[in-house]
């Protein structure tokens, strides 16, 4: 088998939180010690519990972060040191979807004015418009939406809203942190359809992040489970689910509701 | 006995300058000491039930109806300002959707908890920084004292949920409006979470009105369940009316994208909701509704009783 690059690396990633308002000034170490690779087309879930650093490594691979040590290479470049272009490349080519809708859309810009922000320039400005009312309808969103403020929009509608920015790019790899855990069942059975379509249909790879493990068969190849900033193991899903000796792992994926 | 009654309110908002009608005709009345839960599709108005309670509606709103809250043998009328300040944050506490929305950014989370302490200029320095403490222990923080010193927006998707629980707890509230709590907690801290509702519905006869997508969590921990559909109430009972023998044709397809989510496809409800500014004449639903008769495309249905306390708003269930 011939071992493609890949798409993303990870190396020794620590994240330290270390604020003025920290107590004592005690380090905080949100992710310790983090590494991991992720290929085309295989795309993986870190799953863990509230706070154990999900978010954080997210943020640092958006490099929305700056990691205490440790690196992070897009394409076999580190993102820390990448020019200009190459950075205006990545930003395109890596998006995010968030946890929380209402910090990722401007509160003053229109729906429309989200998306269209985020279009390339090259596109003619006559065909804005229909692109955008096409991104929209591809999560369920109807063209009354175009000219409502986030505020008029409920937590699932800001939502999608959010996807279909992140796909406005024409992006590689999406980075989805608890993309569904805001959204209504049907709407959480539409997305996770949806995302399965682009998937494929875009030749995109996701890196997921969720505490619900009930959607990784869906869109999932590998996971990562996390505990404590830490990485306890790694492996495919399916390996995971049948073989894993971990009690923290297969307590996870028990997530029986008592 | 009542603790919340909302007899034929109606709420419109403003869209681009036009009212539109959001929540429509939405009667129901609430026990004491009850689980109470409301599902529904995004959109459909639960948020704005949840604030509507507590009159913390957008700007130029227009309301009708009534919310009659009942306390200690009082009753208040929750759409008069007099009534309001005496139960608002005091004895009816909101959890907002979306918790770093309600939460002060600028003030550390410790300052935030001493500040909702009743009389809190008498008190000790020592016994507010105590009581913050216990309180963040309630909502499951192991590290209370770490959390006590930082800001909002230090904290993690879940703990900020859990702070804004702490807050909305903080006050002793006798009703809980809890929107979407679970949405960013893990497994263990969502039991965690229904388990503190248990222990305050035992020693303080607490009643919750909450909002979840977590249908597991609804069928296991309500007592009663309303299901909202574009501003609607479209059918109400006990959690074995609606769950076992749902007979709206929208909680039936919304019950059967639920089950679909554990298997291999998930299967959403066909179409979309209807955007309120252009509600189909008749049924809201029947755009989507596989059971529709041509009467359901011209005329409303009212509400019938299925059982007793089981109610429907479909003309497949009319007598
Ligand atoms: N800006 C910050 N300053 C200080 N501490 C932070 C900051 N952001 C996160 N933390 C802390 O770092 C740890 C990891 O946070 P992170 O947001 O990565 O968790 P998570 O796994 O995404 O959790 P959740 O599922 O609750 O969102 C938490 O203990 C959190 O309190
Ligand atoms: N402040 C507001 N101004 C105008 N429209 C709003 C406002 N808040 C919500 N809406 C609209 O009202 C409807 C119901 O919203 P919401 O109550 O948040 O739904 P839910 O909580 O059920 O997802 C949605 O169509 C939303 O766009
Ligand atoms: S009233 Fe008619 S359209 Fe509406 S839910 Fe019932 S059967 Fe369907
Ligand atoms: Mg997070
Ligand atoms: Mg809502």
């Amino acid at each position: 088998m011939i071992k493609s690059k890949p798409i993303l690396s990870i190396n020794n990633l620590c994240v330290n939180y270390l604020t003025k308002s920290s107590y004592k000034n005690k380090q905080q170490y949100a992710v310790k010690d983090v590494s991991f690779s992720m290929f085309q087309n295989r795309s993986l879930a870190i799953v863990g519990n509230s706070g154990c650093g999900k978010t954080s490594i997210a943020m640092s691979v958006l490099k929305l972060i700056k990691p205490e040590s440790g690196q992070v290479f897009f394409n076999g470049k580190n993102i820390h040191k990448m020019h200009r272009s190459e950075l205006f490349n990545f930003r395109r080519q890596v998006q995010p979807v968030f946890q929380n809708p209402d910090e990722a859309l401007d509160p003053l810009m229109t729906i429309e004015k989200s998306i269209r922000m985020a279009l390339s320039s090259n596109i003619l400005k006559s065909q804005k418009r229909d692109m955008i009312i096409s991104l929209l309808e591809n999560v369920g969103l109807g063209q009354e939406h175009l000219k409502k403020y986030p505020y008029q929009l409920s937590g699932g509608e800001k939502q999608r809203v959010c996807i279909a920015r992140a796909l406005s790019t024409d992006p590689k790899l999406l980075i989805l942190d608890e993309p569904i855990s805001s959204l209504d069942i049907s709407n959480q059975a539409k997305i996770i359809n949806l995302l399965k379509d682009i998937k494929e249909k875009q030749n995109l790879t996701f890196l997921l992040i969720t505490h619900n493990p009930n959607i990784l068969k869906f869109l999932i190849d590998d996971v990562a489970i996390m505990k404590d900033g830490e990485v306890l193991e790694m492996s495919s899903y399916n390996e995971m689910i049948l073989n894993s000796q971990n009690e923290f792992t297969k307590r996870f994926f028990r997530n029986e509701i008592g | 006995m009542n603790v919340l009654q909302l007899k034929r309110f109606n709420l419109s908002v403003n869209v681009n300058e036009y009212p539109v009608k959001i929540l429509d005709d939405i009667t129901l009345s609430i026990n004491k000491g009850k689980i109470n839960t409301i599902i529904g599709e995004s959109g459909c108005g639960k948020s704005l039930l949840c604030k509507s309670i507590l009159k913390l509606l957008p700007v130029d709103s227009e309301y009708s109806g009534a919310i009659l809250f009942n306390h200690h043998d009082k009753e208040y009328n929750l759409l008069a300002d007099i009534d309001l300040q005496q139960v608002r944050g005091k004895i009816v506490s909101l959890l907002f959707q979306n918790p770093s929305s309600s939460l002060n950014p600028v003030l550390k989370c410790g300052s935030q908890i001493i500040d909702i302490l009743p009389h809190n200029k008498k008190a000790s320095k020592s016994s507010k920084i105590e009581f913050a403490l216990d309180l963040l222990n309630e909502v499951s923080f192991q590290n209370p004292m770490e959390i006590f010193h930082k800001y909002p927006h230090e904290l993690s998707g879940g703990e900020k949920q859990r702070f804004a629980l702490a807050l909305a707890i903080g006050c002793k509230p006798s009703l809980l409006i809890a929107d979407e709590p679970l949405s960013s907690l893990d497994i263990d801290l969502k039991h965690n979470f229904i388990e503190l509702i248990y222990k305050l519905k035992k020693i303080r006869k607490m009643t919750l009105l909450w909002v979840t997508h977590d249908l597991d969590f609804a069928q296991k921990f309500s007592d009663n369940v309303f299901v909202m559909y574009c501003g609607n109430i479209v059918e109400s009972g006990t959690v074995q009316d609606v769950f076992e023998n749902p007979s709206h044709p929208y909680t039936q397809a919304l019950l059967n994208s639920f089950q679909s989510l554990k298997k291999d496809r998930p299967e959403s409800i066909r179409g979309n909701i209807s955007s309120f500014q252009n509600l189909p004449k008749g049924c809201n639903f029947y755009p989507r509704c596989d059971y529709k008769k041509s009467i359901c495309t011209d005329t409303s249905p009212e509400y019938s009783e299925v059982s007793h306390g089981h109610i429907v708003k479909c003309y497949v269930q009319e007598k």
